[in-house]
């Protein structure tokens, strides 16, 4: 029994060593994981040759940094500490921002962990500031949607990404906080009495078994994912193929693509990065790096997402982070086009 | 006859992940009844405030064993949830 254990974790291990040492090696060779393809490459193809062309070249160059970034996303949330985020999350105001801004997005990859983390946020009396900054924080900067955005787009846009929706999360959930109505909900939350005692032993696992469970959680997220992802490329492979140019250069640059990105982002949006894939597809048409901030940045009141919050915390504050969230999206792309001189 | 408790935690309506955990709890259950052993298996809304009162913020999906949280954020096959079942089982004789 403990041989078959030591030979598993050990054939676990090798796999996940595997997995990065070949994308670190990928690096080092300056081996391009995006895709190559160029609207140029698809004249003259059939319209059922286009999407196959596509996501084959896709694939022959993105396998790898698809596969890191689910395998990656599965160790995170396994071997994240989930204890201390949901002990320490509820105590106070100053640390609820802190984890809900930089921890808890990590692990939230799966959209049916983030409404209730948010209500649990809510109700535990962290308030609710930190709600909402972990819930404008947790589509922009989960681990999935970093290293798709950074291997896909570029490493400067993922980082610019991180830093901006950082920001709107931060200064959303204090001017909420402050508001009328959001105070309001916050009284009718507020814990009654002391905090009690709870009662938590989480069970550990040997590590072959987590490994395991890691590795499970990689191919449910897999699942759930790539049909949409693939769908999406399907999309990708037609833009790219019959949007003209110039339209894009029309409307997707300057202040007014910068406006238009943002408005059409956020709808657009689904859990599945397809809206980084339909971005790279824009951004080789000419779409302009400001207007592409935007377009990322407008996520978080995506229609579905704030269906679900509006349940727990009423309109009027979903459409307050709303317009909040979309004044920084603008900002942002405008900031960073005129800093990036890509407008 | 031996009786547990055990509380499967998640949004309302349920997601995937739950829906799978609840049928691993189940199976389990129906493992240990031949063996003299009763679970009762509930469901719980993990944001009602009867979930946080008594647990506090958990990540979904959880399980709890006689009131104490056994796990959360992930779901255990139905062999570990067993043992865990068991193991409630011998420490409340």
């Amino acid at each position: 029994m403990n041989g078959v254990r030591i030979l598993r974790t050990g054939f676990l291990l090798g796999f996940v060593l595997a997995v990065f040492g070949s994308l670190i090696y990928s690096r080092i060779m300056a081996y391009s994981l995006a895709p190559t393809m160029k609207p140029a490459h698809f004249q003259g193809m059939s319209p059922w040759e286009i999407p196959v062309a596509y996501i084959v070249d896709y694939l022959s160059h993105g396998w790898l940094c698809l596969l890191f970034a689910f395998v990656a996303a599965g160790l995170v949330y396994e071997f994240m500490p989930k204890e201390v985020i949901t002990r320490y999350m509820g105590s106070s105001r100053a640390m609820g921002y802190a984890l809900g801004a930089g921890i808890a997005p990590f692990f939230t990859v799966c959209s049916c962990t983030m409404v209730p983390l948010f209500a649990g946020i809510l109700y535990t009396g962290a308030g609710i500031g930190p709600a909402i900054t972990f819930l404008l924080m947790a589509p922009a900067s989960n681990i999935l949607t970093i290293l798709l955005t950074g291997e896909i787009l570029s490493w400067e846009l993922a980082i610019v990404r991180v830093i901006a929706s950082l920001t709107t999360a931060v200064v959303a959930g204090l001017i909420i906080s402050r508001t009328p109505w959001g105070r309001a909900i916050e009284m009718e939350h507020h814990p009654t009495g002391q905090n009690p005692q709870h009662n938590i032993q989480i069970i550990k696992l040997p590590l072959d078994e987590r490994l395991l469970a890691a590795l499970k959680f990689s191919l449910y997220l897999a699942k759930r994912i790539l049909p949409y992802f693939f769908l999406g490329l399907v999309v990708v492979s037609y833009v790219e193929a019959y949007m003209a140019e110039d339209i894009v250069a029309k409307y997707l640059t300057g202040f007014s693509g910068i406006l238009l990105a943002s408005v059409i982002g956020g709808p657009l949006y689904t859990p599945t990065l397809v809206e980084i894939v339909l971005g790279r597809g824009l951004m080789d048409l000419g779409m302009s790096k400001g207007a592409m901030l935007s377009w990322l940045m407008g996520q978080p009141y995506d229609i579905p997402n704030m269906i679900a919050t509006s349940r727990i915390v009423r309109w009027k504050v979903v459409v307050t982070y709303a317009v909040i969230a979309w004044i920084f999206s603008v900002s942002f792309g405008l900031t960073y086009g005129l800093l990036s001189k890509s407008l | 006859m031996k009786k547990i408790v055990a509380e499967v935690l998640g949004p309302n309506p349920p997601c995937y992940t739950c829906i799978l955990l609840k049928k691993n709890v189940e199976a389990a259950a129906k493992r240990l009844k031949a063996d003299g052993i009763e679970v009762e298996v509930k469901r719980l809304d993990i944001i009602s405030r009867e979930a946080i009162r008594k647990y506090g913020l958990l990540l979904s999906p959880a399980l709890t064993v006689n009131g104490v949280v056994v796990s959360m954020g992930w779901v255990p096959d139905d062999d570990v949830v067993e043992d865990i079942l068991r193991e409630a089982a011998s420490k409340q004789s």
